[in-house]
Formats: C-alpha cells, sequence, structure tokens
C-alpha cells in the first residue's frame, strides 16, 4: 500500500485555521490538538525517516520519538501555518535521524513488511535494489544535501516550500539539490557500469 | 521539478521515494501516539516544578540585586558617613566606625581617643558645630586621660596637653562667642568694674573627667617633686575645672 495523497490522517487540517487551532491546543497541552497535529504528520515524518534511514522499524522508532520530543518543544512554534509546522517536525526528524545513526544503533532489518497490493512481487525487489543503491549513495552527500533531497523527492515539496522551512533562498535550495544529485549520479555510475 | 534528471537517476531517485512513502505499521503508529499522549500527560505534570524553579530562578536574580543594591547602599553611606560631622543623619555611622576601630584587636585606645578628639577639636575650630563638637572633643580627652593614668610614663601625655589646651580655648572662644555683646557705653565705666580680658580663665563646663583632676598621674607630677601632694588641680584657679587639672601640674623646675 503507497502512501496516497489523499489519504493524508489529517485531511480535516487543510484548513488553515483548523491547523492553528490544532497548534494553540496542542500549545495548551490540550489531547486533542496533538492528536490532530499527529494524524497530519506522521506520515510525512515516517517517510522522511524511512527516507533517511531505510530501515522500517528505525524508521518508526525515531517517528515515535519525534513527536514525543515535539510534545515538550511545541512552545517554540510560533508559525502555526502548515508549511511552517511541517517543517518543524521535519526538523525535528532530521536530527532525531542523525541521532540514532550517529547512536549507531543496528539497523533491525525489516526491509518492508506488508506488501503493497497494486506491484508485482519482481517489481517490489527491484524498486527495494534501486532505492538501497540510492541510499547507499547518499552517504557521500552531506546532511543538508540528503535534507534537501528527501523533501524535493519523497516529500514532494517544490522549490519555494524547501526554502521557506529551511530558511534559505531558492537558488540556495536549487544550488544543493544539483550538487547532491551529481554526487548520487556519480555514485551510482560505477555500480551500474559494474 | 525544474532540474533535468538522467532517466537512470530518476528511476533509482522514483524507487527511493516509493520505497520510502509506505504507509506506516498500524501498531507502530498507535505505539506512537501512545507514546505522545504519555508525554503530554508527563509535560503536564512539570509546569507546577518548572514554575516553581522559575520563580526560584526569578527570586535568585532579585536576590543578587537586591544584594548588590544593598551593599552598595551601604558602601555609599558608610563613606558619607565616614568622617560626618557631629549633629548630621549620618554621624551614627563615623560613631560606629570609631566605635569599631576601638574594638579592633590591637587598637591603641588612648591615641584613638586622642586623634577623635583631635578630630572635634578641628572641627570645632571650623565652627562646625561647635558646641557639641567641644562636647565631643571633652569626652575623648576625658576618656583618654583616665587611661593615661594607668600609664604615667605614657608617651601620648605631651599630646594629651596639648589637646587639653587646644579644648580650653576653644571652650572659651565659645563661651565669649555665646556671651550677649555688651551694650554701647555712653559714659565710661565706673572705675574697677571691667569685663574680663579673654586671657583670663573662664569657668568651663565640667567634662566627665573630673573625678579624675586629683589623681594625675603625669610624669611631671610623679617626677619626685611630690611637692604638690596630688593636690595640683587646685592651684590653677580654676579647681573646679578638671579639665585644666593635667595642664598645670608642677614641672620639676618648680
Amino acid at each position: 500500500m503507497i502512501f496516497d495523497e489523499s489519504d493524508r490522517g489529517g485531511a480535516n487540517l487543510a484548513d488553515t485555521n483548523r491547523l492553528a487551532q490544532a497548534v494553540a491546543a496542542a500549545q495548551r497541552g490540550e489531547a486533542f490538538g496533538w492528536s490532530a497535529l499527529f494524524e497530519r504528520f506522521y506520515p510525512d515524518v515516517h517517510a522522511y525517516a524511512l527516507a533517511r534511514l531505510g530501515d522500517l522499524t528505525a524508521a518508526e522508532d525515531v517517528t515515535q520519538e519525534v513527536f514525543v520530543a515535539a510534545v515538550t518543544s511545541i512552545k517554540t512554534l510560533r508559525d502555526a501555518r502548515e508549511p511552517a509546522v511541517q517543517g518543524w517536525f521535519l526538523h525535528i526528524c532530521r536530527n532525531k535521524a542523525v541521532d540514532h545513526i550517529r547512536k549507531g544503533i543496528r539497523q533491525r532489518g525489516v526491509a518492508f513488511e506488508p506488501r503493497p497490493l497494486d506491484l508485482d512481487p519482481g517489481a517490489i525487489a527491484e524498486m527495494n535494489i534501486e532505492a538501497g543503491r540510492v541510499r547507499q549513495a547518499m552517504v557521500h552527500l552531506t546532511e543538508d544535501q540528503r535534507d534537501v533531497l528527501i523533501r524535493r523527492f519523497v516529500l514532494d515539496q517544490s522549490l519555494e516550500e524547501v526554502a521557506a522551512t529551511t530558511t534559505r533562498t531558492v537558488g540556495a535550495v536549487k544550488s544543493l539539490q544539483h550538487r547532491a544529485l551529481d554526487a548520487v549520479r556519480r555514485a551510482l555510475t560505477p555500480k551500474r557500469a559494474a | 521539478m525544474n532540474e533535468w534528471i538522467d532517466p537512470q537517476l530518476s528511476v533509482a531517485l522514483d524507487a527511493w521515494r516509493l520505497s520510502s512513502r509506505r504507509a506506516p505499521r498500524r501498531h507502530a503508529r498507535e505505539r506512537a501516539h501512545d507514546a505522545m499522549l504519555d508525554a503530554l500527560i508527563v509535560a503536564a505534570r512539570r509546569p507546577v516544578a518548572r514554575g516553581f524553579l522559575s520563580f526560584r530562578r526569578r527570586f535568585s536574580h532579585a536576590g543578587l540585586i537586591a544584594s548588590a543594591a544593598t551593599v552598595m547602599a551601604a558602601a555609599g553611606v558608610a563613606a558619607a558617613g565616614w568622617n560626618a560631622p557631629p549633629g548630621s543623619a549620618l554621624f551614627v555611622v563615623r560613631a560606629a566606625r570609631q566605635g569599631v576601630m576601638l574594638k579592633l584587636p590591637g587598637a591603641d585606645d588612648i591615641a584613638l581617643h586622642l586623634e577623635f578628639a583631635e578630630q572635634s577639636l578641628a572641627e570645632a575650630r571650623d565652627r562646625i558645630n561647635p558646641a557639641q563638637s567641644i562636647a565631643d572633643a571633652a569626652n575623648e580627652l576625658g576618656i583618654a586621660f583616665t587611661e593615661l593614668s594607668a600609664n604615667p610614663s605614657s608617651p601620648l601625655w605631651p599630646r594629651y596637653r596639648i589637646d587639653d589646651a587646644t579644648l580650653l580655648s576653644e571652650e572659651t572662644g565659645l563661651q565669649q562667642a555665646s556671651q550677649p555683646s555688651p551694650p554701647v557705653a555712653t559714659s565710661p565705666p565706673p572705675v574697677g568694674d571691667r569685663t574680663p580680658e579673654p586671657s583670663e580663665p573662664v569657668e568651663r563646663t565640667p567634662r566627665p573627667r573630673s573625678s579624675t583632676n586629683s589623681s594625675d598621674p603625669s610624669p611631671s607630677d610623679s617626677g619626685g617633686s611630690g611637692d604638690d601632694g596630688g593636690g595640683g588641680g587646685g592651684d590653677d584657679g580654676g579647681g573646679s575645672s578638671p579639665s585644666s587639672s593635667p595642664g598645670p601640674s608642677p614641672t620639676p623646675d618648680e
């Protein structure tokens, strides 16, 4: 089951006012506000963690850590608009993923659990191999370059959205993306040639 | 995406995207939700402690500021009152300072009393609350005399005598200044009726050390002449004035 844009749990938060209300409620410590934020942003945070770590269990652990950490730092969130809130969650996720890698937690190996029903096993296997190669190639990137690639190619954010949520200019994001793709291409080429 | 991407790289990125955007497992999602709500409960309890801590932090800052302000104010008062003239509001600081100086270990009490007396005499000379200054000087000299009596060979006796003489002159000056000026005489005064000369002895204010008059143990007294018999206080014409007792003690020449 591939994540569907229309399946975002917090679809009821699409309205800016509702998101602002949820953020305000969360800042007051009200559970319903947190539940709304969880439903809306859990898939994005999970996708970010999985794209970064490549391990489902580790991604789930990191995603859980992100929401636990968010509870204690929600007071620092000033902007209740969606890009800002999403960027805030993803920023926490990025830090948690880096911590996870630094701690050297062993990847516990569940690559993929439920198989998507709309893909055949051969396609899934091929996809996993390709995805694994990309993650391997990303080892050569800086943390900022990885961040930009995940936002652009996994979360489908526009250049402007990435620039807004990472406090960079659009040109800087473009430059980061260009260098990152170049590095990934170079890293993938010899493997393909081999 | 504005950038053209190599088709092979694009395939790899798509695979990466698809594998990353898998739906999270239900139990993991529920576990994360529960953990978040647990953290929310813990965080809800924390504000009490945090509020107390922040109060303590604020209070400690306020305490530091108040302490610093108190120290600065105390230093300012001490500096202002260090040599406050008699009669001023800060004279208590000076009195306290003098008391502390006298209580310090190793302090020479006699020298200090003489020093305080000299300071009061200087103020009297400068007409700074002269009555009070003279009274203070007399008090200090009285105490100095009492303590000097126990040490006939003290080198401070000459200094004491000078101060006592100064006190006498200041007292005289004060008395003269306080007397009303005589009316302008239209006719010469009768013979034998004259105003006292300034040099004449004037009845002086009794000083606390009056009880020690007859026991002046100054070296000049006890130098062996002995003819005074310790009753020198009565031969200066001012026998009732204790302040003059040590001054006129007979010298060996006499």
